[in-house]
């Protein structure tokens, strides 16, 4: 029992061992947060970004038959909304908030949408066709998108509940400075725009009153395009092949090049496992060290007199203070990561706004299991060693 | 100074040199890593045409003047309603006229120069078919403009198609293009400027009337200016990490090190050149693991090169053999101000130990 008691005192009474388990802590929390990170980072994307209403919107370009393609359309059961060239999109001036610009004409855009948009403040667009509409929560008009200056943003809340005025862009003409067309359209809610880094400018409402609106101002000489909305991401690849099989080729309206974000993430995903595999292999480096640095210790016991059964349990009670210690180390250094990415890197970093750090239990299990083989590979080197040296012993003698 | 040999001679070194070699070797792919997607980002997603491409709400006639004296604008040609051909053949297609230095890669073939010639894409989906275009290099092919106009085009060249589509027409062209349907002519003016961070510039000398054709750019260039934020995070991280871990294990090593220093403290060393031999030692150590890792690296590229085939075209410009080593500049620049932090705290350790008179 003294034995064990001089081995603990004996741990905690070494300076360096301090320093190899913040390393060790410091090692196996870096690797948790970087492949968590990762991961959250992508499933945000996946989530709320690219599943997004505009993300969700695709169309083709003349269909042979129109009639057929939309019966085709509407057969789907992923497809909740097809409509044409009046009910996508257009700008529109909004002389209401012009005053908040210096007297500058002011462009929003209106998109139509077939679902439902979920409102951060005021209520949801709902799903049918009235004449409300949905706008960015954070709104920074066409003019001002490419600058990225919070003093351009606005706050619609006020407007929330009001009837808002649009002027069509399209009734304009050069050098004619006369409004001819006015529509009032009330503004029912706020979406989260912050949550999606995006769609400064981009307000919503039904497809239909997009294109019940649009009718009385212009006529589109080339309605060629079907535009058509899916409830969820995920559906894109059966819904594009089954309307290939059908002879109709439909792409995205966002025109994103994914691949070249998809392409970013895997290697991502790669270069995270692997600065997993570098975390563990220094930690086994450090395990090492320690093992190197007690075998001294191990030769000044021998000259005293020690058995080698004694010295075998005291570096095996020492390598489990280790593990131990290492294990609270990483708890501490992963909780201290946690808090520093939630609570400062948002102020520093906008982009974690909304990313919320998932620590994924398999992440943790890995770990975990990468040091008790860490911690087996040391017992048996210690047990080599030792049965090498009695050897050695009998040799000499 | 230290000799190599001798320090290799101490296995703990041996322990020191794969721990540094292996964040040596994840700085490097990292750094590799982000000046890749910096590179293909700025390239391929925010100098694209239509990041570049604006309308400014007036006649070009009316605006001559004024955007002759304005600099980085590339090319200014009057607004039209979309360029749609029909042929049984290729099916409808968009007409894009872009400059020759925007269009995409050629497969084969050479860009449109003349106002009757065209560059096809490589596959397209017609009538439920994906057809090979190849076939039609250096032919003519009769389309409808439009759906009122024929018009005869030379197939001068055949683009790789894995992102863009459509049928692409010299911009500098565009007239004669126009003056076949002039009834897509608006009234309005398009400005195409040389580079995506002149546009905002270009916007405010040309006023209130301008502003970006297709805004669908921006969600875009968001989603990309966000990741490149989380990638430089990810490098800003694992430098902290370096960091702390050269800081750690410099002072296991200077304890390592005690009874050298005492010895040379004895022999009548200074203070100053104690400091220095730490230094040169831990340089040394560090200068072998930066050598290995980066051999590390040539010989992984040179490797993958050979036995790895993948689709990942990021992966592939990681691994891929080229004579751009300028992402070494910032791990040469981080390790040199560790290094004289490490300097002066050695310098400080040093003096503060010999003033209380224990060992240094």
């Amino acid at each position: 029992m003294s034995s064990l008691k001089i081995t603990i005192k004996k741990f905690f009474r070494n300076k360096l061992n301090y320093l190899i388990l913040i390393l060790i802590g410091i090692c196996c929390a870096f690797s948790i947060i970087v492949n968590s990170l990762t991961y959250s980072t992508k499933e945000y994307y996946k989530d709320n970004v690219l599943n997004w209403a505009d993300y969700r919107i695709f169309s083709i370009l003349h269909p042979e038959n129109r009639e057929k393609l939309i019966n085709k359309l509407n057969s789907m059961e992923e497809v909740i909304g097809v409509f044409d060239e009046y009910g996508y999109y257009t700008a529109w001036y909004m002389p209401d908030i012009e005053e908040h610009f210096e007297g500058k004409e002011i462009t929003v855009r209106i998109s139509g949408v077939a679902g439902e948009i979920p409102a951060v403040k005021g209520e949801n667009l709902p799903a049918t066709d009235e004449d409300v509409m949905i706008c960015p929560i954070t709104y920074r008009p066409l003019e001002n998108l490419l600058v990225e200056n919070t003093k351009l943003e606005f706050d619609l809340t006020p407007f929330i509940g009001k009837e808002m005025t649009i002027v069509p862009l399209e009734s304009r003409s050069p050098g004619k400075d006369d409004i001819y067309k006015e529509f009032k359209i009330k503004l029912v809610g706020l979406y989260d725009n912050d949550r999606l880094n995006n769609f400064y400018h981009d307000c919503y409402t039904n497809y239909n009153t997009l294109a019940k609106i649009r009718k009385q101002v212009t006529t589109i000489k080339n309605n060629s395009h079907i535009y058509f909305q899916i409830d969820d991401k995920i559906n894109e690849e059966k819904v594009i092949s089954e309307l290939k099989k059908s002879g109709y080729f439909a792409h995205s309206v966002m025109d994103i090049d994914y691949v070249l974000a998809v392409d970013s993430f895997d290697t991502l995903e790669y270069i995270g496992k692997g600065l997993f595999i570098i975390s563990m292999l220094i930690v086994l480096c450090l395990f090492s060290y320690n093992l190197f640095r007690n075998k001294k210790i191990i030769k000044l016991n021998k000259i005293l007199g020690y058995s080698n059964i004694r010295l075998l349990f005291n570096s095996i009670i020492e390598t489990i203070l280790l593990f131990i210690n290492s294990c609270i180390s990483l708890i501490i250094f992963l909780l201290v990561g946690i808090h520093v990415f939630k609570n400062y890197l948002p102020d520093h970093y906008p982009s974690f706004k909304q990313i919320n750090l998932i620590i994924s239990p398999l992440e943790f299990k890995k770990v975990f299991i990468v040091l008790i083989f860490i911690i087996a590979f040391i017992f048996i080197i210690n047990i080599i060693s030792l049965l090498l040296g009695k050897s050695n012993r009998k040799n000499i003698i | 100074m230290y000799n190599f040999k001798k320090i290799f001679r101490k296995k703990i070194n041996w322990i020191l040199l794969i721990i540094y070699f292996s964040l040596f070797l994840s700085l490097i792919i990292l750094f590799k890593y982000i000046f890749i997607i910096k590179k293909e980002v700025n390239s391929n997603i925010y100098d694209k045409v239509r990041n570049r491409e604006l309308i400014v709400f007036n006649n070009v006639e009316n605006l001559t003047n004024k955007l002759d004296k304005i600099d980085n604008i590339k090319y200014v040609y009057k607004d039209y309603q979309s360029l749609k051909v029909y042929n049984n053949m290729i099916g409808e297609n968009i007409i894009k006229p872009y400059l020759k230095n925007d269009m995409p890669t050629l497969l084969i073939g050479s860009y449109p120069i003349n106002n009757n010639e065209i560059l096809l894409p490589e596959t397209a989906f017609v009538n439920g078919k994906d057809l090979n275009f190849i076939e039609y290099l250096n032919k003519e092919l009769t389309f409808t403009l439009n759906d009122n106009l024929e018009i005869t085009f030379l197939v001068t060249g055949i683009y790789k198609n894995s992102k863009e589509t459509g049928i692409y027409y010299n911009l500098k062209n565009l007239d004669y293009l126009l003056s076949k349907t002039p009834k897509s002519i608006t009234n309005y003016t398009r400005v195409l400027v040389d580079h995506y961070k002149n546009v905002d510039k270009v916007i405010n000398k040309i006023g209130n009337s301008a502003r970006l054709y297709d805004p669908n750019g921006i969600e875009e260039i968001n989603a990309y200016k966000y990741l490149i934020k989380l990638l430089i995070f990810l490098i800003v991280l694992t430098c902290l990490i370096l960091t702390v871990i050269l800081f750690i294990t410099s002072t296991i090593i200077y304890y390592e090190n005690k009874k050298e220093r005492f010895m040379l403290y004895a022999l009548g060393y200074t203070n100053y050149n104690i400091c220095f031999n730490f230094i040169d030692y831990f340089l040394k150590i560090l200068l072998v693991s930066f050598i290995l890792s980066f051999i590390t690296y040539i010989i992984s590229m040179i490797l993958c090169n050979k036995f790895v085939v993948t689709d990942n075209t990021v992966l592939n410009s990681l691994f891929k053999i080229d004579n751009n080593y300028l992402f070494l500049i910032p791990i040469i620049i981080i390790v040199l101000v560790i290094l004289s932090i490490l300097y002066i705290i050695t310098m400080f350790r040093i003096k503060l130990n010999s003033k209380k008179g224990i060992e240094i």
